[in-house]
């Protein structure tokens, strides 16, 4: 396959994901996992588990993940691709609404629709750990990892950088 | 959720933001957008909308809680990172089209450099042992972050049985047995929204 073309997958497979990720990108992680590494081969499991923590510990906004999958798959410009696929679209979106919204504020279609997402987006969440944890949890040891953090994240206000610091020192710890 | 939270808690904590300062004119107005959204990408870990708060209400004054959290909704609301679209909304009420392309540039064009340049690391040295293992350690934690999410989002919904039907028809659809989102946005979503407009009546 030549560049062109793998940076219109990515520009055209990115675009819909950003149009559908209500609630945040982490909604649409299981779709992309699905695209990038089930059927274009494009990276591991490990790969798309790695990524995503890099996103999360690494200053800047999480939905950059996907510029580090562009990159992967294309280097600079397949970055740059798969950030502006995923900004573009809902940017567009929230430009065109932004102005309307303060308007219709009471308007009762308004509180259904916010009313009517939310659970659907809740279970999307869920299911987007689903995927990761299935991505990184290869034995019982990384999946206790995965289940002490919620656990840790929920019950404490300790900084997550401390969380993910100690999860990697495990992790270093594990594979030796 | 608990970005929400924090933002709302810390809004309550701040009574004293009243007057609201003028955006300045011009170019000067855009540097200030992108500087402003630049400083809220790069700090914090995961989420920015932590400090969104701290920057555009406390620091800069260019919005008051209220606007703020009615800004928040609206962007959580809408698809796509929360981020991009606060950026869209404040620059496009300050400077219009030219404010929301210099908030957005602020987002990510100094972000981005940095994720090309940790990607081009992890290529390079991804695969030494012990990087190899501190990074499944972190992505097991972070999916563990995920869960926390959910937990966090599901809260208020304990008691909502149709939410609990809708929650978990998401999830064993997306989650379980992989359907694409988009059919199963395209079954779930309108359904929902009809029984809460519905309930509304």
């Amino acid at each position: 396959m030549n560049q062109g073309s793998v940076l219109l997958q990515i520009a055209t497979r990115f675009a819909l994901l950003s149009l559908l990720s209500f609630g945040g990108v982490n909604v649409v992680l299981p779709d992309a996992h699905r695209f990038v590494v089930d059927t274009q081969h494009w990276l591991t499991d490990q790969q798309f588990a790695d990524f995503f923590a890099i996103a999360q510990a690494a200053p800047g906004p999480n939905f950059l993940m996907f510029a580090l999958i562009g990159w992967q798959v294309a280097g600079v410009l397949g970055a740059v691709t798969a950030t502006l696929a995923i900004i573009v679209p809902a940017g567009t979106l929230a430009f065109i609404v932004g102005g309307l919204w303060h308007r219709f504020r009471n308007a009762p279609w308004r509180r259904a629709i916010q009313t009517g997402l939310a659970p659907v987006t809740i279970g999307l969440v869920f299911s987007s750990a689903l995927v990761l944890s299935a991505a990184a949890d290869h034995d019982w040891l990384t999946f206790a990892i995965t289940v002490l953090t919620a656990v840790v994240a929920l019950g404490t206000k300790l900084n997550p950088l401390w969380v993910f610091a100690a999860a990697g020192l495990l992790g270093i710890v594990i594979m030796s | 959720m608990n970005r929400e939270a924090v933002a709302k808690s810390r809004a309550a904590q701040v009574k004293d933001v009243k007057d609201i300062a003028a955006p300045r004119e011009g170019v000067d107005g855009l540097v200030d957008l992108y500087l402003a959204f630049m400083q809220i990408s790069l700090s914090g870990f995961g989420g920015a909308i932590n400090w969104a708060h701290h920057a555009l209400v406390q620091q800069r004054r260019w919005m008051n809680d209220e606007d703020f959290a009615e800004t928040l909704s609206l962007c959580q609301f809408l698809p796509g990172p929360n981020i991009v679209n606060f950026a869209m909304c404040l620059g496009q009420r300050q400077h219009g089209l030219s404010g929301a392309l210099a908030a957005l540039a602020g987002v990510f064009s100094v972000a981005l450099f940095i994720f090309v340049l940790l990607g081009f690391l992890y290529s390079e040295l991804g695969q030494i042992a012990f990087i190899h293992g501190f990074l499944s350690g972190i992505s097991a934690a972070a999916a563990g972050f995920i869960i926390t999410i959910g937990v966090r989002l599901a809260q208020p919904h304990r008691q909502r049985p149709l939410s609990i039907v809708f929650g978990l028809a998401a999830f064993v659809g997306v989650g379980m047995l992989r359907f694409p989102l988009l059919n199963v946005m395209l079954v779930l979503a309108p359904l929902s929204v009809a029984i809460a407009w519905w309930r509304q009546l």
